[in-house]
């Protein structure tokens, strides 16, 4: 009989190690760029293509999750899965929980947002003049890997990144030690959340 | 610091081939804005002498023009190892800090290259070897140089 250590005993990694920041952005520049290289000049199609990458990251991200953090059980109530991602989706890619968690006033109560304040895809990203207020590719593969989580674990949605300045006086770039410069972002990104019809009827059905 | 030691008046960034890919004054000049195209034509003239300076120098691969002194300016460059050059027109400093004034206009050179490495190099929207037009890379800069 083989003693030889088989596929399956070598254990899943613990994602405790962290990759570099540069690693990352030089990464995500290649996939806006393959995104863009594929989309025929029109921006809808660029947001939508790395809103699909995103998708696929965020299903797989909540399985993942959720084996690695012992002991936690299925999210089935709306308020715990938009828990889930605003801190443990958010932590593990980006590094920081997300800056606010918002229920939007609508009659239906089916609105939520996320938002971060500087969101660490967009941070070395400078959109042209001619694309400005239209394309936010941070913004977009964040709403699809929302999207992807929300529909991995059963709460079907529509999910849009939105951009709105930051509230207050833009800060202005800060120069660190050694001469490293910082630009501040000026740029609140929102990920507006509707959620199914369907869910609501569920949520209203536990709740009683 | 020695924010008074090094004052750039003006930074040129050129590409592989000699082309200017960004030029900025950041002290309104007396003798009036560069016009683009003259800009471009200076740009490939420092490219092309630095080409020269590589091919007049004893020791094979020098890649070392690093300064232009002149009575009214200095020039300091800095050629990275991608073929993009970044050169700065500074003040003349007194004669007993030249050489921390030398110093200092490296470091601000290499923190030049940082900012270009951080925002522009990054950004997938900038296609490389085309003039630079990234935010991000300008609000950097300010913050660096206009001080």
């Amino acid at each position: 009989m083989a003693t030889t250590q088989g596929r399956w005993d070598v254990p899943l990694p613990t994602g405790k190690s962290e990759v570099s920041l540069s690693a990352m952005s030089f990464l995500f520049s290649e996939l806006v760029q393959y995104s863009q290289a594929r989309s025929a000049r029109s921006i809808v199609e660029l947001e939508r293509r790395l809103e699909d990458v995103g998708y696929e990251v965020g299903e797989r991200m909540l399985e993942v999750l959720c084996l690695r953090e012992k002991g936690r059980r299925r999210e089935t109530r709306i308020l715990g899965i938009l828990g889930f991602l605003h801190t443990s989706v958010w932590k593990s890619l980006f590094g920081k929980v997300a800056d606010a968690l918002e229920k939007g006033v609508t009659e239906e109560d089916d609105e939520y947002m996320i938002s971060d304040n500087d969101l660490v895809l967009n941070r070395f990203i400078s959109v042209p003049k001619e694309m400005e207020n239209s394309v936010n590719c941070g913004g977009s593969f964040a709403a699809g890997v929302v999207r992807g989580v929300l529909d991995a674990a059963g709460f079907p949605a529509r999910v849009t990144a939105h951009a709105m300045p930051l509230p207050g006086t833009p800060a202005a770039a800060t120069v660190g030690p050694g001469n490293t410069v910082s630009v501040p972002s000026r740029v609140r990104t929102t990920i507006l959340i509707k959620l199914d019809r369907s869910v609501l009827q569920r949520e209203a059905r536990l709740a009683a | 610091m020695s924010a008074s030691l090094v004052s750039v008046l003006s930074l040129y960034v050129i590409n592989k081939s000699g082309g200017l890919i960004y030029n900025r004054d950041f002290v309104q000049r007396a003798a009036g804005r560069i016009d683009v195209s003259d800009a471009m034509r200076l740009g490939s003239i420092w490219f092309s002498l630095h080409a020269i300076a590589a091919q007049l120098s004893p020791t094979p691969n020098a890649k070392t023009l690093k300064s232009l002194h002149a009575d009214t300016f200095h020039l300091h460059c800095l050629h990275v190892p991608s073929g993009t050059t970044f050169f700065i027109i500074t003040n003349v400093p007194a004669p007993n800090q030249a050489q921390q004034h030398a110093q200092r206009a490296a470091d601000v050179l290499q923190a030049v290259y940082a900012a270009y490495a951080k925002y522009v190099l990054r950004n997938p929207f900038y296609e490389t070897e085309m003039p630079i037009r990234c935010e991000l890379f300008d609000a950097a800069l300010s913050a660096l140089l206009s001080r």
